[in-house]
């Protein structure tokens, strides 16, 4: 084993001090240092943190706890990506009031638990897996970082560049019910969940998992005893452990698959939660896993007895139910809500994060001669007003954003992003003129000569807003340039146009993973499944391999550092806008948000809801 | 009457076919794919391919036509793409809620619209004529997803109040109701409204007629005069627009469940059609479709009822 080896997002043994449980909870958002949270957590090995290269950076950044206490909610600094600058980081306020054991927490659905989205490797998002089943890691809560901490996992060791040995904690058992009878969940059973989505079982079905890239390089995963894995890589991959924390990584028993997954009732699983009832479009019923294998001291096990999830499609009757106290939690709140929500519900404790995604305008220079030169696309960076753009879309605010999410610690900051050309608003005049002469340089003074169409599929969406925005900058700044818009019918006629490749430009947000290496595989690789621009330049796919295989936090920096800054300057068909604030409510008897509150939220399961498991009922 | 029920039972057949085959044909028409849904836009060749022939999607028009009309005469209307449950299981389930709230929804837009259009007539050009006039244009201006929205949230934004949301059926009847009738009231304004004007229009008419004219002279009361030989003849074009609003209040079903939340047939479509689930959507259409013929078979049938003077050959 190499000592000098570490993975980038810091993971080391979690077997350390046995903090309170309130320590516990508050993990790395409470003491001075959060040392001691941050450890319990699974992170921050001090050992580790001495060459910086760990990614566990975050234990000791940012953090001042509120300890307000005596039952009321207040706001606490969170903690931050290191070398993030800034300080208006959003609101996690803290339910200090008494915990109630037990009860029913309610929360809203849409479409419950489709059998294709019960698998959780062609899971998009919403299966019953989320609740059904665990992940090896799990992005770092109650924090603005991007490091993963332990789930299943008790340790992780890489023995070199090529082989990871994953140890789960002993004694993790399945749901006690027929078949399994809540037999032992054993190292077998994570070879083959990993083994299947890495597409070693089915290569070509691998393919239709969009993550299976996640785990390029992998070779096998092998079952060396009860609790351990061996993972041995072809080609190195430093993005293994965070890709074990995407919300669709959940670790299945090997039964699963004869099983199958068309009746979500019979779904075997190890997770918190055990599907008691499903009505479909009406309401799914889980009630708490009582042989759930983490303790109520470390937090992460149910509290609630039973979660009742409505299917409630309407977005009127999500709010509507949400300020009659018939729901829990009202998610992603909208700008004209939350006055609803302050009218009606003012006790209601908010959160507000910067989103996990980027909004971003998109041009297919394959579709657009003119869009070809890379002078054009530098013209169209430095041309647009992004304070113009962004400032309407959200009451809670947004940040300038580099072309890889602006919270990852290996990306650039909001800071660094705003005195760049094109972004600095104090330099605007001058960009402009220099992105008129781009165009006059190569060929299309003033936008002559190029014509293309917008794509949207809903008007009232924020990307149409920002494509009109986008449209009435460039029309003063490139005045012969034509631009109209496609008004598609819904999401999925959508989903086709960017699939075949089938628009000239659009306006959009990515979704980034707690990874900025995997984000890069994804939308700039040549190879990426995202990739809808088609973007192919070898130096690019270079860097982001490198950075990719790379298991030094520092090397990262420096290898996806060259890359922003090179797509920067000679210009990209991607050109990042920002990323905005979202903004969860939850009733006030409602405590535990905060543990999971943040950029990659939603990463913790349950979607776009934040993992149940870590929510209690207060007074 | 029997004869004609039957001749027009047989000749249902081959437009119900024409639906079946319409129905396989529109999937590849409507824009965007399940394919693309399911694979998250990734342009991958081989698994898009792989995919397409594990759902079936790689079969040409008449195999898939053949196919699916094979299933429907054995009432099989196939599997749900997303779910894996068998689509005939569903419908069963959930077109029972949809027609309990179309039901509910005809019964009041009809007992309120043929009530106000004889009141209007009745009292033409006065100030209550005027009212309820207005009161019909807005019913049929006003699009019943907007009065459904406004319904839900406005008052749990003055009040703190909401109609309930959470579905129960029958188990708990009076709370069933209570879920069930403020959707039917929505989708029964449109009705209403309709109704209204059409029973106004055709009552002023009948009203005009030598024979009402005759009635009168002959000394019958003025309720006897309006409900037993005016409305019935007024009557005929008022159930011809009830037929062709069941097809109205069946599409309104669409809207109105998903903002009420109830798991009913429209609510089933809007999420097929979302996800592009092919054999859900047609399952509805066909089952839809033949309910709507079915329905202006028995509109037709009761003309006779209606006008003895209407004979079937």
């Amino acid at each position: 084993m190499q000592d000098n080896l570490t993975y980038p997002r810091g993971i080391s043994s979690w077997r350390r001090a046995r903090p309170s449980r309130r320590a516990v909870l508050r993990g790395g958002l409470l003491g001075a240092t959060g040392l001691a949270g941050a450890a319990l957590l699974g992170c921050s090995d001090p050992d580790e943190t001495s060459d910086g290269a760990s990614g566990s950076e975050g234990s000791g950044t940012g953090v001042s706890g509120n300890g307000s206490g005596g039952g009321t909610a207040s706001s606490v600094t969170l903690e931050r990506a290191p070398g993030y600058p800034g300080e208006d980081f959003g609101k996690a306020p803290v339910n200090e009031k008494a915990r109630i054991m037990g009860g029913e927490l309610r929360l809203f659905g849409t479409s419950l638990f489709d059998a294709r989205q019960n698998d959780p490797d062609r899971n998009n998002a919403g299966g019953l897996t989320e609740w059904n089943n665990d992940r090896l890691t799990i992005p770092k809560g109650g924090g603005w970082t991007t490091e993963v901490v332990y789930d299943m996992l008790a340790s992780s060791e890489a023995v070199d560049e090529t082989k990871l040995v994953l140890t789960i904690r002993p004694g993790i058992k399945t749901h006690n019910r027929p078949p399994l009878n809540g037999r032992i969940f054993t190292a077998e059973d994570v070879a083959y969940s990993i083994n299947r989505k890495a597409g070693k079982l089915d290569p070509v079905a691998a393919e239709a998992y969009s993550r299976a890239v996640q785990f390029t390089g992998l070779n096998r995963a092998e079952a060396v005893d009860d609790v351990t894995v061996e993972l041995t890589f072809d080609s190195p991959n430093g993005s293994v452990l965070p890709a074990l924390a995407d919300m669709r990584a959940s670790m299945i028993p090997i039964e699963a698959d004869e099983i199958g997954y068309s009746d979500p009732m019979q779904i075997p699983g190890t997770g918190a939660w055990i599907l008691e009832s499903n009505e479909p479009d009406v309401r799914s019923v889980l009630r708490a896993n009582p042989d759930y294998y983490r303790s109520d001291e470390e937090g992460g096990r149910p509290s609630f007895d039973t979660v009742n999830i409505a299917a409630y499609p309407d977005r009127a009757a999500q709010v509507a139910a949400f300020l009659t106290g018939d729901l829990d939690q009202l998610t992603a709140v909208l700008p004209h809500e939350d006055a609803q929500i302050t009218a009606s519900r003012s006790d209601a404790l908010r959160y507000s994060s910067p989103s996990a995604a980027w909004e971003h305008f998109q041009i297919n220079p394959a579709r657009v001669p003119a869009f070809q030169d890379k002078r054009m696309q530098k013209a169209l960076q430095l041309s647009i007003d992004y304070a113009g753009t962004m400032d309407p879309l959200s009451s809670a605010g947004w940040f300038y954003s580099p072309p890889l999410h602006a919270m990852y610690p290996e990306s650039w900051s909001q800071d660094q992003v705003k005195a760049l050309p094109g972004y600095n608003p104090d330099t605007k005049e001058a960009d402009i003129a220099e992105a008129k002469k781009l165009a006059a340089a190569a060929g299309y003074e003033d936008g002559n000569g190029i014509s293309w169409t917008n794509t949207q599929y809903s008007t009232t969406s924020n990307f149409f807003q920002t494509a009109v925005r986008l449209q009435e900058q460039w029309s003063r700044i490139f005045p012969g340039m034509s631009i109209e818009f496609q008004q598609l019918p819904d999401f999925a006629t959508y989903t086709n146009v960017k699939a075949t490749r089938e628009f000239d430009g659009t306006n959009y947000n990515f979704a980034s993973v707690p990874d900025i290496a995997l984000d890069a595989m994804t939308y700039y690789h040549s190879t990426g499944t995202r990739n809808y621009a088609s973007y192919n330049e070898p130096w690019a796919d270079d860097l982001i391999e490198k950075g990719f295989q790379s298991m030094d936090s520092e090397e990262r920096r420096e290898l996806f550092g060259q890359f922003m800054q090179r797509y920067v300057e000679e210009g990209g068909p991607t050109i990042a806008l920002g990323v905005l604030f979202t903004d969860h409510a939850y009733s006030p008897t409602v405590g535990g948000a905060d543990l999971f509150s943040g950029t990659w939220h939603f990463f913790y399961g349950s979607t776009y809801g934040g993992n149940a498991r870590w929510l209690w009922r207060t007074e | 009457m029997a004869r004609y029920a039957v001749s027009r039972l047989i000749g249902m057949v081959p437009a119900v076919l024409l639906l079946l085959f319409l129905a396989v044909v529109m999937v590849d028409f409507i824009p965007g794919d399940i394919v693309d849904l399911m694979m998250q836009e990734n342009p991958n060749v081989e698994a898009r391919e792989l995919l397409e022939a594990e759902l079936g999607l790689d079969r040409n028009v008449v195999v898939r036509f053949l196919d699916y009309a094979r299933g429907v005469i054995v009432l099989d209307f196939g599997t749900s793409l997303w779910s894996d449950t068998a689509i005939g299981e569903q419908l069963l389930r959930r077109l029972p809620i949809t027609l309990e709230i179309a039901v509910i929804a005809t019964i009041i837009g009809t007992i309120v619209g043929v009530a106000f259009g004889i009141v209007s007539a009745l009292r033409q050009d006065t100030a209550l004529d005027y009212v309820l006039r207005s009161i019909a244009i807005a019913g049929i201006s006003v699009p019943n997803f907007a009065i459904a929205t406004v319904l839900v949230v406005m008052p749990a934004i003055w009040w703190g109040i909401s109609p309930r949301l959470d579905y129960v059926g029958w188990e708990e009847p009076i709370a069933h109701l209570k879920i069930m009738l403020l959707p039917a009231l929505v989708l029964s304004l449109n009705l209403a409204a309709s109704l209204m004007r059409l029973t106004r229009t055709t009552m002023l008419e009948v009203l005009r007629q030598d024979y009402i004219r005759t009635a009168r002279a002959k000394g019958l009361a003025g309720v006897v005069v309006t409900y037993r030989h005016a409305l019935k003849n007024a009557l005929i074009p008022v159930v011809t627009l009830m037929g062709l609003q069941i097809a109205y209040l069946i599409g309104g079903s669409v809207i109105v469940e998903s903002v009420f939340v109830i798991p009913g047939m429209g609510r089933y479509l809007i999420t097929a059609l979302n996800q592009r689930d092919y054999p859900v959507v047609q399952g509805i259409v066909v089952l839809i479709g033949t309910f709507v013929m079915l329905v202006n078979l028995a509109i037709d049938l009761s003309y006779a009822w209606l006008d003895p003077r209407i004979r079937y050959s």
